[in-house]
């Protein structure tokens, strides 16, 4: 992605989605989630690889979910009640799995603490668009589009009859 | 006039043939005068006549001196008689005559007289104490109790024989019926006492069969009523803690669907939030906040369900310690009670003891009361009877009648009836299961001594009580008109209780 609209949608977005994974905070910009779901209508699938939790469905559509602390590579502590927090790129959704009520927070109160970092490097470590300070604490958003095409290609979901990408 | 006073009268004109024709100042009078006359003859000599005249005078004189020396005039039979009346009608009579009656015959018939007038005095005594129980009998049952006069054997029997005799038949028949109706009232008073003793009996009984059943077998004991008992105790409280921890888990499930729908309305107040950021819309926004406001007031609900949660899951937590606690407590104590028989053996003999040496004198007391107010036998009645044993033979028309029924009247039951007919009425009411009972009344108190009382009276009005009027008792079936009036052999003297021969009318004193 280029620097100059991703600085721009940092800039410009208007509320984040936090949440917390592993005991830290990760965020998303509000204008790219679409909804938030209780995990309990997650439903599994059969030979599914790691990060992938499963498919839930969202708005008459089945939605792929990816287990945000598997594909970081960090164990989660305690696993009180998950939720999905539904990304949407254009007709392209898939969703995080997250434990802990996500939060909305005004951009207003979020203070971006770091120009956004430049693309991922080539070990498959996720994208760092920014860095805030919310709260005295600081919260990460990543591009999750990269980390969900790295593990599941939007092409393995089409042949698998999944909608949503 | 009494008949101790008609008795003394009969006792003076016997008398009065054998006094003095004379009285002794006239005896003295003459006395002193031939006195008299022989000194002046010896001093002045026959002839003198001066010497005469003064012999004359001075032997009036004398015989002046002489009277007014001897007092008064003596008293005549009559009025000595009098005087013994008045003697031992005083109500500190002594027992045995003053100096003035000392001879024959006057001290015997003091004697007898004093007895005579002492009966008198323990009659009116008894008669007045009949009257005070009839009027606390009517104060009881709200009716007045009929205690009529009875008609006494002698106001019409007295005729022939001696007049002495008479009158002891007299004072001893007005005896009989006064002492018969202050037995009655006894009776009445002492049958409630039976009847409580009878049922203090009853209670004991049984507490001392299971005490000597826990002394000869504490096994069994044991194994009885107290274990069963704690037994039960322990499984109540084991059934206590399951419904408690099925309380307790249900507190707990409400805690997690509180939360749940929490988490629920959070959620969707975020979803209103994200649309209406992402929209921008004003409608939306009020819309999150609205939702948002619901999701902060689940929030404080289910925070305060979760520590009422708490709260009750501590205090059941308390609960089911102190129940356990409990538990192994009454186990405890039931093992106890199973091994520790010797302990046992060695305290229950003492209770048991005193409980037979108390059952034993309820027993006793129960007994005692039976006796007082069953109706004796007649041999029985000749020999704790004080005074009838020695008019008996004298007077048989007065103590030997003609067997008179009694009518008792009943309720028209076959049973009863032949309840009456084989069971003369020696069985107290209260001891009624070991006889047949006797119905007298519909009401239970009224039956109970109504049976007694009626039994009793007979003795002593039963030559002359009409048929038509028995006797009226607070019982309404006794006192109406006749219905079923069954005839039943009176006994030949009531007998009287222990207690009630101590002061009899002769040794009340």
């Amino acid at each position: 992605m280029d620097q100059v609209p991703l600085l721009k949608s940092v800039l410009a977005t208007r509320a984040l989605v936090t949440f917390s994974v592993a005991g830290s905070r990760y965020a998303a910009p509000v204008e790219e989630v679409a909804g938030l779901l209780d995990a309990d209508r997650l439903s599994a699938l059969p030979n599914r690889t790691a990060p992938v939790a499963g498919v839930v469905a969202f708005r008459g559509v089945v939605v792929p979910v990816l287990d945000l602390a598997a594909a970081l590579g960090v164990e989660e502590s305690h696993a009180p009640a998950a939720y999905a927090i539904v990304l949407e790129r254009g007709t392209d959704r898939f969703a995080l799995l997250v434990r802990g009520m996500p939060r909305l927070v005004p951009a207003r109160e979020a203070q971006l603490r770091e120009q956004p970092a430049t693309p991922a490097e080539p070990t498959g470590a996720p994208t760092v668009h920014a860095i805030y300070e919310i709260d005295g604490r600081e919260v990460r958003s990543l591009d999750y589009w990269s980390l969900m095409d790295s593990i599941a290609p939007p092409a393995a979901f089409r042949l698998s009859g999944v909608g949503g990408r | 006039m009494t008949d101790a006073d008609r008795g003394h009268h009969n006792e003076s004109n016997t008398l009065r043939s054998a006094s003095l024709a004379g009285t002794p100042a006239a005896a003295i009078f003459v006395v002193s005068l031939l006195a008299a006359l022989g000194a002046a003859g010896a001093v002045y000599g026959l002839g003198d006549l001066i010497g005469l005249g003064v012999a004359v005078a001075i032997g009036v004189a004398g015989a002046g001196v002489a009277a007014f020396a001897a007092g008064k005039p003596p008293a005549s039979p009559d009025a000595k008689a009098n005087a013994l009346l008045e003697a031992v009608s005083a109500e500190d009579a002594p027992a045995e005559p003053s100096s003035r009656f000392r001879g024959e015959p006057w001290a015997s018939l003091y004697r007898r007289a004093a007895g005579y007038a002492e009966a008198q005095r323990s009659a009116t005594i008894a008669v007045q104490e009949v009257e005070r129980l009839r009027s606390e009998l009517e104060k009881k049952v709200g009716a007045p109790a009929s205690f009529e006069p009875r008609p006494s054997h002698a106001d019409h029997e007295l005729v022939g024989g001696d007049a002495n005799d008479r009158s002891v038949e007299s004072a001893e028949s007005v005896e009989s019926a006064e002492a018969a109706r202050v037995r009655d009232a006894v009776q009445e008073a002492i049958t409630p006492i039976g009847q409580g003793l009878t049922m203090i009996e009853s209670e004991l009984e049984p507490l001392l069969r299971s005490l000597q059943a826990a002394v000869t077998n504490p096994e069994t004991a044991a194994n009885g009523h107290p274990a069963k008992m704690v037994d039960a105790l322990v499984r109540t409280a084991a059934d206590g803690i399951e419904d408690l921890a099925a309380g307790l888990m249900r507190a707990n499930e409400l805690a997690i669907v509180a939360e749940r729908v929490t988490n629920r309305a959070t959620l969707l107040a975020l979803n209103a939030a994200l649309e209406a950021t992402r929209s921008g819309s004003e409608a939306f926004a009020s819309i999150a906040e609205e939702t948002r406001r619901l999701a902060e007031y689940a929030r404080e609900a289910t925070d305060t369900i979760s520590r009422l949660s708490s709260e009750i899951e501590m205090k059941v937590g308390e609960t089911i310690g102190s129940i356990q606690s409990s538990s192994e407590d009454a186990k405890a104590a039931v093992d106890s009670i199973r091994t520790g028989g010797a302990s046992s053996r060695a305290v229950a003999p003492e209770t048991l003891q005193a409980l037979e040496s108390l059952l034993g004198r309820v027993r006793a007391l129960r007994e005692r009361a039976e006796a007082a107010v069953s109706p004796p036998s007649s041999a029985a009645a000749e020999t704790s009877s004080p005074y009838s044993s020695s008019v008996a033979g004298d007077s048989p028309t007065l103590h030997d009648p003609e067997p008179a029924p009694a009518f008792v009247t009943l309720d028209a039951s076959p049973t009863d009836e032949s309840a009456v007919a084989d069971d003369s009425v020696s069985t107290p009411a209260w001891n009624a299961d070991a006889a047949a009972p006797v119905s007298v009344s519909d009401d239970s108190h009224e039956s109970f001594g109504s049976r007694s009382i009626e039994d009793s009276s007979t003795s002593a009005h039963a030559e002359s009580a009409p048929p038509a009027e028995p006797e009226s008792t607070p019982s309404s079936d006794v006192s109406t008109e006749p219905p079923a009036v069954v005839p039943v052999e009176s006994p030949a003297e009531p007998k009287i209780p222990d207690w009630l021969e101590g002061i009899g009318p002769r040794d009340r004193r």
